[in-house]
C-alpha cells in the first residue's frame, strides 16, 4: 500500500513536470525546428484579410511610412482660432447635407432608409408600433447610455461624466434643433447580464431616441435587441471589428480603432523594430474584449515568419492581482510583451510586468489603446509606467502636459470645469473634448436633414460622415465613414512611448493612416469575421 | 510559430518557476492569514462567522486613503481630515489610525446592531451578518464610489525590490506582509495569554456557560472580540490595496478565499488559519498553474483543497474535534 502511495506520488509529479513543460494548448506539437506541415502551408499562403482591420501589407507599409515621418510633418493647414474651427465645422456638415440631397438620401415614403454605398435599412422589419420620432416628445432627447460606474473599469464611467458636461454645454447654448439633451447613464458594472437589465428597462419605460454601450461583452449583449428594435446604438465604446457590419447590424456604429488594427499595428511594430525570432508574451483579458486583441494577433502570428512563439495568459476580468498570470509569462522570458486588458488591470499590467522582470529583459512592451489615459492608468502605475509602447488610437489624452496649451483641448478643459467636471480626470476629457464634439455633430447633421433629428437621420448622420476635422485626435488622423463601404470611424493611430518623468506619451514618427481599408466584419462568434 | 496558452517552460526554469509561484502565493497567503485570523477571533468571541468583516477592514482602508490624501484629491473624507495638524499622513501612520477606526467601527457595530448575535441561531446569525456585510459595502461605495483608488505602498515594491531565491523573486511586499502579519498575531496572542480579559475570552471560548458561571462578562469580551478582528481586517485590507489598488470590491473577493482558510484551519485556531490561508493561496496559484486551468477556476482549486480535507477532518486541519459527551 505504502509502495503504491510512493508510486502515485511519483506518477503525479512526473506528470506536474511533463504537464509544465511540454503539455497544455500547444498548436502545434512538431518539434520547435521542424514545423508541422501545415505551419509550412499556413506560411505559404497569402494571409486573407479578416475583416475589421486592413490587410498586413496595407499596414506593414502604413507603419513604415509613418516611422520615417516626423510627428509633426504630417499637420495639415487647420484653423487657429476657436471661430474658424466653427467655420470648419459648419462647412463640412454643410456638404454632407448638400451630398445626402443630391443623391436622395433619407428615409422614403416605403419605409426604406436610403444612405450612401448601398447602405439601406427596411423599416418596415421593425417592430409594429415603431416610430422614428419616438424620444422626441418634450423637446428633451435623452441618450440611453450603460457603462461601469462601479467594479474594475469603474474609470470608464467618467467618459459619460464629461459627455453630460457636454451636452450641459450645449443645452446652455440653446441646444440643437430646437432640442435640449439628457445623458441618462445606467451603471452595468462590466456585467453583460446587467446591461441587459438596464437595456429592457430603457426600452419600456425611458424609450430614449437613441443609446450607447461601454464595452465588448456588454455591447454584444444588448446589439441584437438595438437592431430589432431599431434604436440606433451610436458610436458604441468599444473597439471591437464587429461593429463594423452595416449590412447585418445598420443601427450599430462603434468610434474607436478597432482592436483587429491595433493588433496588426502591434504585429507591423515587432517585424519592423525586433529581430526575427521573438517570443510576443500576451496577458489576455477573458472576455469577448480580450479575446477580440487575441485572435487577432494570432491570425497575424499565424502567417509571421517572424514570430517564434506566442504565448497567451488569459486572466479573470475580475482579478484583484495579475501576479500568477505575469509570473508564468515571465517564465516564457518573453523579447515582446503585450497587455490585452483593460480598467484596473491596465495598473496592474505594467506593475506585474516590472516586478516580475520583464522589463528588464524585453525588447518593447505594449499597453492597449484603452489604456492610454494618463491620469487613470499610466500614472498610477508609478515609475513601472516609464518606456511602455502603445498604439494610441490617435487621441490626445487631455491631461498630457503637452496638450496643455492646445487651442481645443484648453479651452475643453475650461468648459469643462465650468459645466461640473474635473478637467484633472482624463477619462471626463475624452467624453467632453474628443466624443462630445462627435456626438454633437451628428445631432446637428441630423436637424439639418430633411426631417431633422429622428432614428433614421442619426443613422444617416453617422453613415454619411465624408468627412470631419477633429482637433481631440492627432493631425493626420482622418474620421469618417461611408455606408457599406466604409464602416469604421477611426482607421488611424499613433505610435507612442510613455515619459514617465514628464508623464507625456511621446508619438513615434508619423501619424498612421489606414483610412478606409478596413473590410467589414460579418462577426461570426468562435468563428470571427 | 508555436502557441503556448495558460504555461510554458523548458527544464531549466521548470524549478525557478515553480518557486516563483510559491513565492507569489506566500503574499497572497498573508493577506487570506489576516483576515482568516480575524474571522476566526471574531467566531470565537461569539460561536457565530461573522461576513462582514472583511467591509469593517475595507473601511478602515478607505479611512487610510483618506487620510494619506491631499484635501484636493477628491476622495472623500480627505478634506474633511485636512483640518488636522500635519495632513496627509504618512501611509503607515494612516494605516495604524484605520486600524483603530475598524477596530471601533466593529465594536460599536456589535454593541449596537449585533448585541445579541451570538445567542442568534446560526442560520439568523448567518443573514444579519450578509445584511450588515451589504450595508457597510454600500456606505463604502456611496462615499468613495466604484472606481478603484490608488493606495501607495507600504514596503517598498520597485522592479529591484526583491530578493534573489534560486532565480526567483521574494519581493519586499511578501517580507513586509509576512512580518506584520506574524506581529499582529503575535500581539494578539500575548493579549489572550497575558491579559485577565485575554484569559477571560479564551475562558469564554472555551465553555461559554461555565465562564458566566464564575462571573465573566460575556457582552463585553464579544466586544473585544470584535475589535481585534476589525483591527486585523483593516490591516489585511491594507496590505491588499498597496500591491493592487483600493476597491470596493477588493474584501469580499479576499472574503472567499479567507472564508476557506478558515474553515481549512479551523474555526477555534488562529495558527490554523494562517495555516490555511498560505494553503488556499497555494492552490490558488499551483493548481491553475500546473494544469492549464483558466484562471476564474482558481477559486475552485482551492475549495477543492478545502472539501477534500473537510472530509476526512471535518473540524478543520487545527482546530479541536468536538466532543460528545454521553
Amino acid at each position: 500500500m505504502r509502495r503504491m502511495k510512493k508510486n502515485f506520488a511519483a506518477l503525479a509529479v512526473v506528470a506536474m513536470v511533463a504537464a509544465a513543460c511540454g503539455g497544455g494548448d500547444d498548436a502545434s506539437d512538431a518539434p520547435a525546428d521542424e514545423p508541422a506541415a501545415e505551419e509550412e502551408a499556413a506560411a505559404e499562403e497569402p494571409a486573407e484579410d479578416a475583416g475589421g482591420a486592413a490587410s498586413e501589407e496595407d499596414t506593414a507599409a502604413a507603419v513604415e511610412e509613418a516611422a520615417n515621418e516626423d510627428a509633426e510633418a504630417s499637420a495639415e493647414e487647420l484653423p487657429t482660432t476657436l471661430e474658424g474651427w466653427q467655420e470648419l465645422w459648419a462647412s463640412q456638415r454643410a456638404a454632407i447635407v448638400a451630398t445626402a440631397a443630391e443623391e436622395g438620401w433619407g428615409l422614403g415614403d416605403d419605409g426604406i432608409l436610403v444612405g450612401p454605398a448601398g447602405f439601406t435599412i427596411d423599416t418596415n422589419e421593425c417592430p409594429e408600433g415603431w416610430n422614428n420620432d419616438e424620444g422626441l416628445d418634450d423637446g428633451v432627447i435623452t441618450i440611453g447610455v450603460t457603462t461601469a460606474t462601479s467594479g474594475s473599469l469603474a474609470a470608464y464611467g467618467n467618459i459619460y461624466t464629461g459627455l453630460g458636461a457636454y451636452f450641459d454645454w450645449i443645452n446652455d447654448q440653446g441646444g440643437i434643433g430646437g432640442y435640449t439633451f439628457e445623458v441618462d447613464v445606467k451603471d452595468d458594472e462590466y456585467v453583460a447580464t446587467k446591461t441587459i437589465e438596464a437595456w429592457a428597462e430603457f426600452f419600456q419605460s425611458v424609450k430614449p431616441l437613441v443609446g450607447h454601450t461601454l464595452g465588448s461583452p456588454n455591447t454584444f449583449s444588448v446589439q441584437g435587441e438595438f437592431n430589432s428594435q431599431c434604436v440606433p446604438q451610436v458610436m458604441v465604446s468599444t473597439g471591437h471589428q464587429a461593429w463594423g457590419d452595416p449590412e447585418n447590424n445598420p443601427w450599430t456604429t462603434g468610434y474607436q480603432l478597432s482592436y483587429a488594427s491595433e493588433a496588426l499595428l502591434w504585429g507591423a511594430w515587432i517585424e519592423a523594430n525586433t529581430e526575427p525570432g521573438v517570443v510576443v508574451a500576451g496577458l489576455v483579458m477573458d472576455n469577448d474584449f480580450g479575446l477580440a486583441y487575441e485572435q487577432a494577433f494570432q491570425d497575424f502570428a499565424d502567417n509571421s515568419d517572424h514570430i517564434e512563439s506566442f504565448e497567451i495568459v488569459r486572466h479573470d476580468p475580475a482579478a484583484a492581482t495579475l501576479t500568477n498570470e505575469v509570473t508564468t509569462l515571465a517564465a516564457s522570458n518573453p523579447d515582446v510583451f503585450i497587455s490585452m486588458t483593460a480598467g484596473n488591470p491596465c495598473v496592474l499590467a505594467i506593475q506585474e510586468a516590472a516586478r516580475a522582470g520583464i522589463t528588464e529583459t524585453a525588447q518593447a512592451y505594449f499597453t492597449p489603446s484603452v489604456c492610454k489615459s494618463i491620469a487613470a492608468y499610466m500614472a498610477p502605475a508609478g515609475d513601472a509606467a516609464d518606456k511602455w509602447y502603445i498604439i494610441g488610437g490617435g487621441v490626445k489624452d487631455t491631461t498630457d502636459s503637452k496638450y496643455a496649451d492646445d487651442l481645443w483641448i484648453s479651452y475643453a478643459n475650461e468648459k469643462l470645469e465650468e459645466f461640473g467636471g474635473d478637467a484633472t480626470i482624463s477619462l471626463q476629457g475624452e467624453g467632453f473634448a474628443n466624443r462630445g464634439l462627435v456626438w454633437e455633430q451628428i445631432f446637428r447633421i441630423a436637424a439639418e436633414l430633411e426631417g431633422g433629428i429622428n432614428r433614421t437621420n442619426i443613422m444617416l448622420a453617422q453613415r454619411g460622415f465624408a468627412e470631419f476635422s477633429h482637433p481631440g485626435l492627432l493631425d493626420g488622423i482622418v474620421i469618417n465613414m461611408n455606408g457599406n463601404d466604409d464602416a469604421y470611424f477611426i482607421e488611424g493611430s499613433d505610435i507612442s512611448q510613455f515619459d514617465n518623468a514628464a508623464q507625456t506619451w511621446v508619438q513615434q514618427g508619423g501619424t498612421i493612416d489606414l483610412s478606409g481599408l478596413s473590410p467589414n466584419c460579418a462577426w461570426v462568434a468562435g468563428e470571427g469575421c | 510559430m508555436k502557441t503556448h496558452r495558460h504555461y510554458s517552460c523548458s527544464g531549466g526554469v521548470f524549478v525557478t518557476l515553480f518557486l516563483q509561484r510559491i513565492l507569489d502565493g506566500l503574499f497572497n497567503g498573508s493577506i487570506y492569514g489576516a483576515l482568516a485570523v480575524a474571522i476566526a477571533i471574531s467566531h470565537r468571541a461569539t460561536g457565530r462567522v461573522n461576513l462582514a468583516q472583511g467591509e469593517i477592514g475595507l473601511f478602515g482602508g478607505y479611512v487610510a486613503l483618506a487620510l494619506a490624501s491631499p484635501a484636493a484629491s477628491f476622495v472623500a473624507g480627505a478634506a474633511l481630515f485636512s483640518n488636522l495638524p500635519g495632513h496627509p499622513f504618512n501611509l503607515w501612520v494612516s494605516t495604524l489610525f484605520a486600524v483603530l477606526v475598524s477596530a471601533l467601527l466593529a465594536v460599536v457595530l456589535q454593541r449596537v446592531v449585533m448585541r445579541d448575535f451570538g445567542e442568534s441561531t446560526p442560520q439568523r446569525a448567518l443573514n444579519r451578518s450578509i445584511a450588515l456585510l451589504i450595508c457597510v459595502s454600500a456606505v463604502i461605495s456611496s462615499q468613495w464610489g466604484g472606481r478603484a483608488r490608488v493606495f501607495g505602498q507600504l514596503f517598498p515594491s520597485g522592479a529591484d525590490d526583491y530578493l534573489n531565491v534560486a532565480g526567483a523573486r521574494l519581493r519586499y511586499t511578501t517580507i513586509g506582509a509576512w512580518v506584520v502579519v506574524i506581529v499582529a498575531c503575535g500581539l494578539v496572542t500575548l493579549f489572550m495569554s497575558k491579559t485577565k480579559a485575554g484569559l477571560s475570552f479564551r475562558a469564554l471560548t472555551d465553555n461559554r456557560g461555565s465562564s458566566i458561571l464564575v462571573g465573566i462578562q460575556p457582552k463585553k469580551l464579544m466586544a473585544i472580540g470584535w475589535g481585534i478582528s476589525g483591527a486585523l481586517a483593516a490591516l489585511a485590507a491594507s496590505l491588499a490595496a498597496s500591491l493592487s489598488l483600493l476597491d470596493s470590491s477588493l474584501m469580499f473577493r479576499t472574503l472567499i478565499y479567507a472564508l476557506a482558510a478558515v474553515t481549512l484551519g479551523g474555526f477555534d485556531s488562529l495558527r490554523g488559519a494562517v495555516v490555511g490561508g498560505i494553503i488556499v493561496a497555494q492552490a490558488q496559484t499551483l493548481v491553475p498553474g500546473y494544469l492549464g486551468l483558466p484562471t476564474e477556476m482558481s477559486i475552485v482549486a482551492a475549495l477543492m483543497v478545502l472539501i477534500a480535507v473537510l472530509v476526512f477532518r471535518p473540524w478543520g486541519l487545527f482546530g479541536q474535534r468536538p466532543v460528545e459527551r454521553v
